[in-house]
């Protein structure tokens, strides 16, 4: 399935666990120190450095690009770091967060509780996914080196549903199938 | 060992020391020294361990005088006198081989950047024989993209991974090697620092772990083990290790009533806690015995092993075979999604340990099994 960005409540009822998809538009990227920093500005009262509402966070640190390309080997990091932090993102408007691994409980019930989606990127496959990655530019947090907040345009990127606003699991379904 | 050369003004050199059996040997030269003074010290002060004084016979012709220690280790403490010398000073000596920094540097930058972009080919058929073995489409197409990705990477010269890692370096020091030209360790972190820019990696160390988190911009310090073997070369290995699978290491300090169960149970409750996180397909490096410390050094060292290459020892290698099959049934499959292929090898190394104690260090490699080594 094909969608697009920003994430409509429309599209993201139609998502069920384990279904692959190709995400094109814009996507954020952000990480755990940058995650950090944006719900430290939320508990001040500030706004976000970009308008959560109907976005993907991408939980992703990218290495550097050569020159000539947009960006260098941008694949997922592991998500349970920024289970923390994800339900308040969430509250304020994303609707979508990519990464790898699993969720804690509270991220999964606030995905069914906002209507978001939790998508995995495969692990490893870095320099596969950057060919999808058509411009990378950071919008804040520059200090931060590899864990810069990123605005990013993606033209059919894979990924699959892990978690769905039903209480769908990818990780837990597919593995009770394999389990012997 | 102490030895009386150093008193009377001389130096010893050894060239070459070696076990056979229980027997420790250790030939050197003493230098500047009178052979005199030398024999009478030999008796003098040796006599308790007995080192054989030796090559008298040449004294003319070398520029010391040689000598050979040997020691009985294997049992009660006694003494072997080795009449005779077979050798003369220029079929023994073992010059000390100079190694320059300059070199040291160029090489660990050169392996950053290799570990990085190339995927070992023992990796590769690993990855390809999980493909073909697989039982889940979505697991298949996983593994798909994972050969997918190391053909890019090669081709394109970017890095497999965009966490390209704390750069850990094993090395293993001749004792006859000398290195000139500056400070071993620094060489080292230099060379990461010059890797890490000249190939687009990316830098993802923190200095103030548990309170600032800033990033050093270098990627170094790189983590440095150090052993010293025979010889006179140093061998460089260079393997980036990512944080995900990294993060999912684990270490018990089991009873030894334990025993083999209690190791396996461990290590595959350990795989199964870390499910999608690691990156599987992984390799499983479980280090047993020794210290705590030694134990997380041994399931670190074992990845750096051939993919699936057993320990050669057939009671390890029926651990590794067993522990294999057991982390296969958890159905993790590739990236978590469910399938056949959670790990594609388990790799063990042990060491003798304390009559209380029985240590399991578990390591986990990602599939993106990066290492690279040369030998200067």
């Amino acid at each position: 399935m094909k969608i697009t960005t920003p994430l409509t409540d429309d599209v993201i009822e139609q998502l069920h666990a384990g279904d692959a998809v190709t995400i094109t538009g814009t996507i954020y990227v952000g990480r755990d120190a940058a995650h950090k920093r944006m719900v430290e500005a939320l508990d001040r009262g500030e706004p976000l450095p970009f308008d959560p509402q109907g976005q993907i966070i991408y939980y992703m640190g990218p290495s550097p690009a050569r020159p000539g390309k947009p960006i260098g080997s941008a694949g997922p990091t592991t998500s349970y770091r920024m289970d923390p932090y994800a339900p308040r993102l969430m509250e304020v408007g994303l609707k979508g967060m990519i990464g790898k691994g699993n969720r804690s409980a509270p991220v999964r019930e606030a995905m069914q509780k906002y209507k978001a989606v939790y998508f995995a990127a495969t692990g490893g496959a870095a320099a596969l996914i950057a060919k999808s990655i058509k411009e990378a530019e950071v919008i804040a947090y520059e200090d931060l080196g590899a864990e810069a907040l990123l605005r990013l345009r993606v033209e059919d990127f894979p990924a699959i549903v892990v978690n769905d606003i039903y209480g769908g699991d990818a990780y837990e379904e597919g593995q009770k199938k394999y389990r012997v | 060992m102490n030895h009386k050369g150093h008193q009377d003004g001389g130096s010893f050199v050894t060239f070459v020391s070696f076990v056979v059996g229980p027997f420790w040997f250790q030939l050197g030269r003493v230098r500047d020294t009178p052979l005199k003074s030398v024999a009478d010290s030999a008796v003098e002060t040796e006599n308790k361990w007995l080192n054989a004084a030796l090559a008298e016979a040449h004294h003319g012709e070398i520029k010391g005088f040689l000598r050979l220690f040997v020691r009985y280790v294997g049992g009660t403490e006694k003494a072997i006198f080795s009449p005779g010398c077979p050798f003369s000073s220029d079929r023994w000596e073992v010059e000390v081989r100079e190694i320059r920094c300059k070199d040291i540097t160029e090489t660990v930058a050169r392996l950053c950047i290799e570990a990085n972009y190339y995927l070992g080919d023992d990796v590769l058929q690993a990855l390809r024989q999980a493909r073909d073995a697989e039982a889940s489409p979505v697991g298949r197409q996983v593994l798909d993209q994972i050969l997918e990705n190391a053909d890019v990477a090669r081709e394109e010269e970017m890095p497999l991974c965009q966490d390209t890692g704390l750069t850990v370096v094993f090395l293993e020091v001749g004792q006859d090697a000398h290195v000139i030209g500056g400070d071993l360790y620094q060489a080292i972190q230099e060379g990461v620092r010059r890797g890490y820019q000249e190939g687009y990696l990316r830098k993802s160390v923190v200095d103030r772990p548990f309170s600032a988190r800033v990033n050093t911009r270098v990627n170094t310090p790189a983590v440095i083990h150090t052993q010293i073997v025979p010889g006179d070369r140093l061998k460089i290995t260079v393997a980036p290790k990512g944080g995900g699978s990294e993060n999912m290491s684990a270490l018990a300090m089991l009873k030894p009533a334990d025993g083999r169960q209690g190791v396996m149970d461990f290590v595959v409750e350990t795989v199964r806690k870390a499910g999608a996180n690691p990156c599987p397909p992984t390799i499983v490096g479980v280090g047993v015995g020794g210290t705590a410390e030694m134990a997380m050094w041994l399931a670190k060292r074992s990845l750096l092993r051939e993919v699936g290459q057993p320990n050669p020892d057939p009671e390890v290698a029926a651990l590794e075979r067993d522990i294999l099959e057991q982390v296969n049934r958890l159905g993790i499959g590739p990236q978590g999604l469910g399938g056949s292929t959670t790990s594609l090898a388990v790799h063990v190394e042990t060491y003798p340990c304390h009559i209380a104690s029985l240590p399991v260090a578990v390591n986990i490699q990602c599939h993106s099994a990066r290492h690279k080594e040369a030998v200067l």
